[in-house]
């Protein structure tokens, strides 16, 4: 009995420190899955050294703050200019994005994060501040606005949650810290992308340039590249794509106009939505070859987004809409496309407003019609 | 040892009894208050269940405990005394059992019914549609036409208006896997079942905000996938948001943009 006794509470033992030791953050960062910044992986393909690289990290790090302090660079601008509300903000923001978003989207934002990989459509990369779904042209940034719409509504159908049941105050905390991160991505990217034109890495890799020299060449870089960003981020609001005028009814004129549209070669919709709207057009659905025999490897998807993720269009029979179902989301959705998916802007061919108006009464009109 | 055990058991029921009577006053372990017309029927059911259970685990706990100080082993190495059952005990104890169950499946039959059975709803058009998905309630309203699935259908995620006193009928489905549309203080719980449409109803008595909740393990998020009731105090409230929500769901300028 004495021996039971024991086998059982060591067995407990046993049990509760391996859980303890599965969830405690350094078996985490163990299992793969970084708790820190890490730099972009894009970083790395520019075949800097690993000093470049690390003075880089530590530059970051020296302006945005460790990960458990982060903070704009002074000068970067006020918070205000990105509509945050300041460093206590960004620490509750970075408290809830490591509970409720971390999982998924990644300690950077790279959307790596361990559930990722689960996922279709799988989270994106957004350190580029580049999101798809937004109300401003297709190269601008999104407004806090769209970012608070995407964290209310979710992503209608995919994993992206919504989180319309949290507080407001959370929600803007959570949304400047989203901002956050891409704005210290994009630095990083835009810096690499400097020092790798530039080229003076070269001298400070080879010996040529000692380290404090180097600090200081990058404290440069760093300021010309806020310049850009603060233009960028600055600009969004103005960027909006708004329709000239009203939607005109959903007259079985209008939707017929939208059909055709639709079907016709200029727009080109049919070619990846398909003549009946189920998003597997002869453009984008079908075999997928082997490249280098030519072999049939299987039916699928064949376009690719930017993020390398394949694009599959959207089934417009289903009704619901990723990027919001008002009209006018379905409005800008046309005019400009999706943002880093093939889903072109038909605003760059010559599609005037009625045009945009008819395509979008036809797309509303499918659910409603079989 | 064994002096231990006995008072460990015996324990169990003053420690029970102690842990409801102190927890009913305590806000978010016991029930949270009713707020539907029918929820005290349900309220009253609960207690008589558990009256019943509660009485037998307490009865059950002391004989228990008796029985580990009467018959367990006194001496290391002692032999235990085996019987061979009796016959007449085990008649007992199933008839006893069997005619709580019969007794609890007619008493409970009223409120089922209420509860449960469609020829019961409210005759009230149906209100909204909810969509159980991984891992979030869409809901859409019907518009003006009364028809859910029209062009003309305001849908929103995460979020259900109501009126107070109003007769709420909803049209219950899941896109995905199974999940249990869960409103405690409207005493109602339906599962939702992927292909299948069921119909849920209740009429809140209280105005305010309650949370609905999925209450059947339905993949990871499970524990995410909450939405909000709001009970408008009156059915004009309710009118006026709708009016919002619509016009909302059908911006389509700048300036009906920038109303929300
Ligand atoms: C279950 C995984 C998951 C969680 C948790 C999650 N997301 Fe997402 N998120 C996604 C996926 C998947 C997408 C991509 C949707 C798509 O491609 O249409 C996404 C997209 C986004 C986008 C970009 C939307 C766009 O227009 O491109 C933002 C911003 C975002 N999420 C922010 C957040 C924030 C902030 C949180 C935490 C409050 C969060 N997400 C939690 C999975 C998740
Ligand atoms: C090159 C292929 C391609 C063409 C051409 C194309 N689309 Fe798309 N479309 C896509 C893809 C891919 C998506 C899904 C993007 C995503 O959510 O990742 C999509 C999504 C959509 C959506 C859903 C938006 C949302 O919020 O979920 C609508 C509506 C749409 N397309 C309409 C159109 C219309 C109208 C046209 C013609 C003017 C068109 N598309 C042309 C590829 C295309
Ligand atoms: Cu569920």
């Amino acid at each position: 009995m004495k021996a039971l006794d024991g086998l059982g509470l060591a067995a407990v033992a046993v049990l509760t420190a391996t859980g303890i030791a599965w969830m405690s953050p350094g078996s985490v960062t163990a299992r793969g899955i970084a708790l820190e910044y890490s730099l972009r992986p894009d970083t790395d393909e520019y075949g800097f050294q690993p000093a470049t690289l690390e003075a880089l990290e530590g530059k970051l790090l020296e302006k945005f703050g460790e990960h458990a302090s982060p903070h704009l660079p002074e000068d970067l601008g006020d918070y205000d200019a990105f509509g945050m509300g300041g460093e206590e903000e960004l620490a509750r923001g970075r408290e809830l994005y490591r509970t409720k978003c971390l999982h998924c989207h990644g300690v950077s934002g790279g959307g790596d994060g361990p559930t990722a990989k689960f996922l279709i459509p799988r989270p994106r990369n957004f350190r580029d501040g580049k999101v798809k779904f937004t109300s401003t042209l297709r190269a601008a940034k999104p407004t806090r606005e769209d970012l608070r719409r995407t964290l209310r509504d979710g992503v209608a159908y995919t994993a992206m949650p919504s989180f319309q049941v949290e507080e407001d105050e959370d929600i803007e905390a959570l949304i400047s810290y989203v901002q956050f991160l891409m704005l210290r991505g994009e630095v990083e990217r835009l810096v690499a992308l400097q020092i790798d034109d530039e080229g003076d890495f070269e001298d400070f890799e080879a010996g040529d340039m000692d380290a404090a020299e180097f600090s200081e060449l990058l404290d440069e870089y760093f300021e010309e590249q806020y310049e850009y960003i603060q233009d960028q981020w600055g600009s969004a609001e103005d960027e909006q794509v708004f329709p000239e005028g009203p939607r005109p009814p959903a007259t079985p004129e209008s939707i017929a106009r939208g059909r055709r549209l639709f079907m016709s070669e200029t727009a080109g919709c049919v070619n990846c939505h398909n003549g009946n709207g189920d998003g597997k057009g002869p453009n984008v659905y079908g075999e997928i070859l082997d490249p280098d025999t030519g072999e049939v490897l299987r039916i699928g998807y064949k376009l690719k987004d930017e993020w390398g993720n394949e694009a599959r269009p959207a089934d417009l029979r289903k009704g619901f809409y990723r990027g919001g179902n008002r009209p006018l989301d379905l409005y800008r959705r046309v005019h400009q496309g999706i943002k880093g998916t093939p889903m072109p802007a038909i605003a760059d061919m010559h599609a005037n407003d009625e045009d945009i108006w008819a395509l979008v009464n036809f797309v509303l009109s499918l659910p409603y019609n079989q | 040892m064994r002096k231990f055990w006995i008072a460990l058991f015996a324990l169990v029921p003053p420690l029970a009894v102690g842990f409801f009577l102190w927890a009913r006053g305590v806000e978010g372990l016991w029930f949270p208050p009713n707020a539907s017309e029918t929820g005290s029927d349900i309220d009253f059911l609960f207690w008589v269940i558990f009256a019943i259970t509660g009485i037998t685990f307490l009865g059950v706990e002391i004989v228990f405990a008796w029985f580990l100080w009467k018959y367990g082993g006194r001496e290391e190495g002692g032999k235990g005394v085996f019987t061979h059952g009796n016959h007449k005990l085990e008649t007992i104890w199933t008839i006893i059992p069997a005619g709580i169950l019969v007794f609890l499946a007619i008493f409970q039959y009223g409120t089922w019914e209420e509860a449960k059975f469609y020829s019961q709803a409210p005759d009230s058009p149906v209100h909204a549609r909810v969509l159980g998905g991984q891992f979030e309630w869409r809901i859409r309203y019907p518009g003006e036409d009364g028809v859910i699935w029209s062009p003309d259908d305001v849908e929103q995620v995460n979020e259900l208006h109501v009126w107070k006193n109003q007769p709420v009928k909803i049209l219950l489905e899941s896109r995905d896997v199974i999940h249990s549309f869960f409103i405690p203080q409207m005493r109602v719980k339906q599962d939702a079942m992927p292909g299948m449409k069921q119909w849920v109803w209740f009429t809140p008595v209280e105005s305010g905000e309650f949370e609905i909740a999925c209450a059947e393990l339905c993949g990871w998020g499970h524990y995410k996938m909450r939405a909000r009731l709001v009970v408008h105090e009156t059915e004009q409230d309710f009118q006026d948001w709708m009016a919002r929500a619509t016009a909302a769901q059908f911006a389509d300028t700048e300036e009906a943009a920038e109303e929300q």
